[in-house]
């Protein structure tokens, strides 16, 4: 057999000499650091799990072996050589074990514990060899330096060999048992575990053999049986950025640069001169500096993505919250008028109304056709606030006209004369501008803006008595040559002040407000801010609870267009034409 | 002659169903909140309650928690009669309280009139 002759060859911590393996440092350090990382990574942030408290034994356990494995090759002292020696079979042992129990804690949703006890039942021989001199006289030939005896080699590697043959056993029978993404799960799982097992025991006890029969006193093949540890951890990061495994999210970019980081500073243990240990050194600092840079680069651009996202989310929620919200409201309000509606028509239908007297059948009719009224205002709302965007009641200059706004005030205030009169209101319109006050509109949206504005005033002042006046009043005032204000003032119930934000919302409705009136659609003042805003306006709000709310609404005024009546009589019959269509 | 305590502020649905049930000789004894329901129970015993939900400021599981802590009323069936669906409000537990739940407008006069003859045996 052919030895390797690595005379005097100097790495960091020590000198080669002629028995250690030929590639002892890239056998031995790349593993040790690389299980070392991940098992602690995988420990500290993955799920605590059953496979995760494995894959951290099998990595501990590998670690420790392979670090025997150092001090037996390298320590000088024969006395610690023999001392780590008797740990061998029992550190190698467990990482077939644990690799065993992961795999199983991986597959298998249950575990056999009475197969696990079994196999778990050869620590026992192992310790008593490992623990007792009585046991390290069986496992070493007595005066023939670190050598085992044949019962003992044929005893550990046929447990080791036996328990890997049952691990593929089992892989085998869950890969042909399962499908799809599982599959490739056990698949590059089982890969991983036969890359870490195979070559580790099996290298191993060839090379004892070879050993025991004098063939051989560098445990090469063994030293590179360690690299399949590497394969294996490129197995489980595959897993993690692929399926998520252990629970851990990892960027297939990060993985990537680690892995890269691993190779590059390992250079530093294998070279031998002074000058190529400066040259790795400074090109892996750059690199360690670069591949920092480069994540720091693709955080930041992630982090924007995120919070861009977490924005979005916040919106979806919010919105999402408000169609419930709409969907409750809006189903039972449609469904309270109907009530009405469809009792009436059952009565209708059974023949029973005509056991009612007139008067009675004259109050159901009446109730029927307010509740019908109630019903299209209800559906027009909600169309409305469901369609539109912020262009919905903007000023369509084909359209508009110029419109008088306390003759518009005057004829709004004449339609609501009997609700007026019934909470004995009184409502009056002051005009303070000493000029025109044309605004150009559009009509029918103006006039829609300032009902709303009027039908809430009305409701939520209460009705005149000793200790209220009732008191609307509608407020015509220029500030400039430019706008026209109209202020809505009211003596009802208020707004109170942490409402306030909220009340030009859609589907918003005042707290104090929904007690007054139970069926709003909380969409009127929504409504008004639109069109106001629509007509280049603007709309703000006092108001104190209990004492009442003050609208402010500033309308430019732009006369210097000539409405032009038939165009835009034109214009409608057309626009009302498509909507036909 | 059965009496139904209809605790409901809508004076258009109470005098709809209120109608009905005169058809049927069922006595209705209206209140629009909790302070009138417990004034007409002082003086009268219901073989029903109807409950509506959403009573201007109050709230009627709050009224039905307080019929079921009351020992004069709790043996009273209450049917809880509102637009809400039953899956859409919270106070599960509450609402499990009352012997039946019904949405006003899956039910037409002549059927809410029927539930309430057969409420506890055909003559009450």
């Amino acid at each position: 057999m052919y030895l390797p002759v690595l005379s005097e060859t100097k790495y960091i911590f020590f000198s080669a000499s002629e028995y250690l393996p030929k590639m002892f440092y890239y056998t031995h350090f790349p593993g040790i650091i690389i299980s070392l990382i991940m098992s602690f990574y995988v420990y500290l942030k993955a799920q605590k799990s059953l496979a995760t408290k494995n894959f951290f034994l099998i990595c501990i356990f590998f670690s420790a072996w392979v670090l025997s494995d150092i001090i037996a090759w390298t320590n000088p002292s024969s006395d610690l050589q023999m001392y780590v020696w008797r740990f061998y079979s029992l550190l190698s042992f467990s990482i077939v074990f644990f690799s065993y129990y992961f795999f199983i804690s991986i597959t298998h949703t249950g575990v056999n514990y009475k197969i696990t006890l079994l196999i778990a039942s050869f620590y026992l021989p192992l310790l008593y060899f490992a623990l007792t001199e009585k046991g390290a006289d069986i496992m070493m030939v007595p005066y023939a330096g670190a050598n085992e005896t044949s019962g003992y080699l044929i005893f550990t590697y046929g447990i080791e060999l036996g328990l890997i043959g049952y691990i593929f056993y089992l892989a085998i029978r869950k890969i042909i048992s399962t499908k799809g993404q599982e599959r490739k799960i056990i698949l590059i799982l089982s890969a991983g575990l036969f890359f870490l097992l195979i070559p580790f025991i099996l290298f191993s006890a060839i090379d004892s053999y070879k050993a025991f029969n004098g063939m051989t006193n560098v445990f090469d093949l063994e030293a590179h049986g360690l690299l399949g540890m590497n394969v294996f951890m490129a197995c489980i990061a595959y897993l993690i950025v692929k399926y998520q495994f252990f629970g851990i999210r990892w960027k297939a970019n990060r993985v990537l640069l680690f892995a890269l980081l691993a190779i590059v500073v390992s250079q530093v243990f294998f070279v031998s001169t002074t000058f190529d240990r400066i040259f790795v050194a400074i090109s892996s600092l750059a690199a360690v500096i670069m591949g920092y840079l480069l994540i720091k680069v693709i955080r930041s651009e992630e982090e924007t993505k995120i919070q861009e996202l977490e924005r979005v989310n916040v919106e979806l929620q919010k919105l999402d919250k408000t169609k419930s919200e709409f969907i409750n409201i809006a189903s039972h309000q449609l469904r309270t008028p109907l009530t009405i509606v469809k009792g009436v028509a059952s009565l209708l239908v059974s023949g029973k109304i005509e056991r009612f007297s007139q008067e009675d059948k004259k109050q159901f009719y009446g109730s029927v056709w307010s509740k019908c009224l109630k019903l299209e205002n209800i559906i027009d709302d909600i169309l409305n606030a469901a369609t539109f965007t912020n262009k919905k009641y903007s000023v369509m200059n084909q359209c508009a006209q110029n419109v008088n706004v306390k003759q518009l005030l005057e004829k709004i205030v004449t339609d609501f004369s009997q609700e007026i009169q019934e909470k004995k209101l009184k409502v009056s319109i002051i005009d303070q501008t000493s000029e025109r006050n044309e605004v150009w509109a559009q009509k029918e949206y103006l006039e829609e803006a300032f009902v709303n504005l009027l039908s809430n005033a009305i409701k939520y002042t209460p009705a005149a008595s000793a200790g209220n006046e009732g008191d609307i009043s509608f407020r015509l005032l220029s500030r400039d040559t430019k706008h026209l204000i109209v202020k809505i003032q009211d003596s009802g119930i208020g707004i109170a002040e942490q409402e306030i934000p909220k009340l030009f919302g859609r589907f918003f409705r005042a707290e104090n407000a929904r007690r007054l009136y139970t069926d709003g659609t909380g969409l009127g003042l929504f409504i008004v801010k639109e069109i106001i805003e629509g007509h280049g306006g603007r709309i703000a709000v006092v108001s104190q609870l209990d004492k009442g709310t003050t609208f402010i609404i500033q309308l430019p005024l732009n006369a210097s267009v000539e409405p032009d009546i038939r165009k835009h009589l034109i214009n409608q019959a057309i626009l009302s034409n498509n909507i036909k269509q | 002659m059965k009496k139904v305590l209809f605790i409901e502020d809508d004076a258009d649905q109470l005098f709809l169903f209120r109608k009905r049930f005169d058809l049927d000789k069922i006595e209705v004894f209206p209140a629009r909140n909790s302070r009138e329901a417990f004034d007409t129970l002082q003086q009268l015993r219901p073989d029903v309650i109807l409950l509506d939900i959403l009573l201007g400021s109050e709230n009627g599981l709050d009224i039905l928690e307080k019929l079921k802590n009351d020992p004069a009323a709790k043996d009273i069936p209450v049917i809880i009669f509102t637009n809400y669906e039953r899956e859409a409000l919270k106070r599960q537990s509450t609402i499990d309280m009352a012997s039946d739940f019904m949405m006003k407008l899956k039910v037409t006069p002549d059927q809410l009139a029927e539930k309430v003859l057969n409420i506890g045996g055909k003559e009450g």
